[in-house]
């Protein structure tokens, strides 16, 4: 999962990034909102984790921006202005959910995984495709009820191919989703892993999970 | 017992009634009095023409001076209780009397007379008459061929008294129907009159915090009130500049408290996710302590910015302080910051110059601004502090190599919380040019700045010697 914070304390936002990057997440951080909102534009983030008061763009005029331009993606208002009016505002102008600072961490985790969940289509933290479950809370991955130890790399794929599972993704999509912009897109990196996820999942089993879309790209779902 | 009540409609009742009495009373005085007048006068004039027919009879026949009495007057005079009476006495002897005086007496001449005329010798006296009664009797005294004579004629009274009586007592009753009548008008006037008061004033109560917003309508009032409300509303728009003042620094401030407290409870939640380094738990105490650090001077700020506000410190405790040395002083402690960036601190002071002022708060003031200067001026850069004075007034001029402040934001640098767009990367709580203004502002002073995005700034400090 790739998210964007778009905070204006550097420290806050630099404890931010190493929090998520160690739940897993790619994290890109922006301490201003114009450089925020050309971010939010450009790559396409599974959520954004924007600040109220921000130098240049608040983070409002960023969220209206993006819905606008009819950009879907999630987004997570982070402001220390917790009054009443100021969250029925972001809400009414398309944000996901919003939380007050000073915040619990986890709770900010937490709830970044369930607008992730929500935006798609998906109630439960548990992903089921036929014998493979995913538990994305613990980040453990079962297959007929034998757990299989994967990367950090290799989960964050599984995952995203799950989480979108029955839908071709490009080689592109999922470099953009699994890396930050300092990543060089020219790469096939995604195919290695693609193999190494191949060989734990699907090599002692009958029915095959991960397919090759010539062309086009891998999806993950069952045969039937 | 309070005879004034307090509220106004019991006031203006009661001065209505007090000020309505007294007016009929004085009428009521002066009506008897003409009455009574009126009445004299009349009977006055009656005893004259009385006088003149008695005199006119006067005759000599036969060396013998009679009074003859024709059938006519005889007949007037002739009733003993006609309450006519005549008495002409000639050279000291009665000469005549009325029929009704006859074997009849009384007092002619009682006490001092009430009218006397010199020239035609009459004078006029209250008396009473033989049957109890009281009688005005009129004296004249005139010579017939030579001989003194003394004529006194007289008439009752008791009809003109009786006339002044009824009117004196329809006076006492209408008076006093008059004052209560005049009471119940007067109350409701007063209540008629006050009502767009107490309309008013259940308005105005209903105004609160909540609804500072509201505006008195001066439309529906009448026009005395108009002035009342338009100062109300006066009131009430600085009450609510202020207000949301208030509120806008409180919401400034818990949002920049909520910042570092913020980073504090992240830090502490991500550092204990897992086992860390001994270098990854030093980091993030260092954070901690950096964002601590910043909270503790917001809060000292803040302290002090409300004990400006609430007026804590006054002219009283004002001692005579050099100018130089307060400079000085906040040179002194900035100087490690300067030279940690290379940027000179040039100072060029009279240390002559003092005023009237507290040495403490104008060295905070100056040391904030020279902070400023050091802060958003490029690595190696110049402050330059000049002292001046000019008549009565001294002051301190803050020159400095920084980044500048664009116009559109010249105006709001001295606003709490406010920060340029340039200075939200520089550590800072927004609030030091406040805390300086205020100061100064305490002192009876000034501050200015004058600026070029991109050459620099100037803030000109400029005092009394001694505030006002």
């Amino acid at each position: 999962m790739r998210i964007l914070i778009v905070e204006d304390e550097k420290s806050l936002a630099q404890v931010l990034k190493k929090g998520f990057e160690e739940h897993g997440f790619t994290v890109d951080v922006s301490l201003e909102g114009e450089e925020g909102l050309f971010m939010a534009e450009t790559y396409p983030y599974d959520v954004l984790i924007l600040d109220i008061l921000l130098p240049k763009v608040d983070g409002l005029a960023i969220l209206r921006t993006v819905r606008t331009k009819k950009i879907e993606v999630p987004v997570v208002m982070l402001t220390a202005r917790g009054e009443v009016e100021d969250r029925i505002r972001g809400l009414n102008i398309g944000a996901d959910d919003y939380i007050a600072k000073p915040f619990d961490f986890p709770e900010l985790v937490a709830r970044v995984r369930a607008v992730i969940r929500r935006s798609k289509g998906r109630a439960s933290a548990m992903i089921q495709i036929d014998d493979l479950t995913i538990d994305t809370n613990a980040r453990s991955v079962k297959r007929a009820g034998r757990e299989i130890r994967l990367s950090a790399t290799e989960y964050n794929l599984l995952e995203y191919l799950a989480l979108n599972s029955g839908r071709v993704l490009s080689r592109t999509e999922l470099t953009e989703h699994l890396y930050d912009t300092e990543f060089d897109l020219d790469s096939n990196i995604i195919d290695v892993y693609i193999s190494y996820l191949r060989t734990k999942i699907d090599k002692d089993f009958d029915m095959q999970l991960i397919h090759t879309v010539r062309g086009a790209g891998y999806v993950l779902k069952s045969d039937t | 017992m309070r005879i004034i009540p307090g509220s106004i409609q019991g006031r203006l009742s009661v001065w209505l009634i007090l000020f309505t009495s007294f007016l009929l009373f004085a009428i009521a005085l002066f009506l008897s009095y003409e009455v009574r007048q009126i009445v004299l006068t009349s009977i006055d004039r009656l005893l004259h023409s009385k006088m003149q027919l008695i005199t006119g009879l006067l005759h000599e026949e036969d060396d013998v001076i009679e009074l003859e009495v024709s059938e006519v007057i005889a007949g007037e005079y002739a009733i003993p209780r006609s309450g006519h009476y005549y008495k002409v006495i000639l050279g000291g002897r009665v000469l005549a009397v009325s029929p009704s005086l006859v074997d009849r007496e009384f007092v002619l001449e009682a006490g001092t007379p009430e009218l006397y005329d010199e020239a035609r010798k009459e004078w006029i006296f209250t008396s009473v008459g033989p049957d109890g009664e009281p009688i005005r009797v009129l004296r004249h005294d005139l010579e017939f061929r030579g001989v003194p004579v003394i004529a006194y004629v007289a008439e009752n009274l008791s009809e003109g008294l009786d006339m002044m009586t009824r009117f004196r007592r329809f006076l006492l009753i209408i008076i006093p129907v008059s004052i209560v009548c005049m009471s119940g008008i007067a109350f409701l006037i007063a209540h008629v009159s006050l009502k767009p008061l107490a309309l008013f004033s259940s308005k105005v109560r209903t105004i609160t915090h909540t609804t500072l917003s509201e505006r008195l309508d001066q439309g529906t009032t009448v026009e005395e009130l108009t002035v009342l409300a338009d100062s109300f509303n006066e009131m009430l728009d600085r009450l609510q500049r202020a207000f949301e003042n208030e509120r806008r620094l409180i919401s400034d401030a818990s949002h920049e408290l909520k910042t570092p407290v913020s980073v504090i409870k992240a830090q502490c939640d991500v550092v204990f996710l897992r086992d860390r380094t001994k270098d990854e738990y030093l980091e993030a105490l260092e954070t901690i302590r950096a964002a601590s650090n910043g909270m503790v001077k917001l809060v000292r700020d803040l302290l002090t910015l409300a004990r400006l506000d609430s007026g804590m410190f006054s002219a009283s405790d004002f001692r005579i302080v050099s100018l130089g040395e307060c400079v000085g002083r906040a040179v002194a402690a900035l100087s490690p910051l300067a030279e940690g960036r290379a940027i000179r601190l040039e100072t060029s002071l009279d240390k002559g110059i003092t005023l009237l002022g507290d040495s403490e708060r104008l060295t905070e003031a100056l040391m904030n601004i020279i902070e400023n200067a050091v802060r958003y001026n490029r690595d190696g850069g110049l402050v330059e502090i000049t002292s001046w004075e000019r008549g009565d007034r001294v002051g301190v001029e803050i020159r400095d190599t920084g980044v500048g402040i664009g116009s559109d934001e010249l105006e709001r640098i001295f606003e709490r919380f406010y920060r340029t767009s340039a200075s939200r990367s520089v550590e800072g709580t927004g609030l030091g040019l406040s805390i300086a203004r205020c100061i100064i502002e305490a002192h009876g002073g000034e501050i200015r700045v004058e600026s070029e995005p991109g050459i620099g700034s100037c803030f000109s400090v400029s005092l009394p010697r001694k505030p006002e």
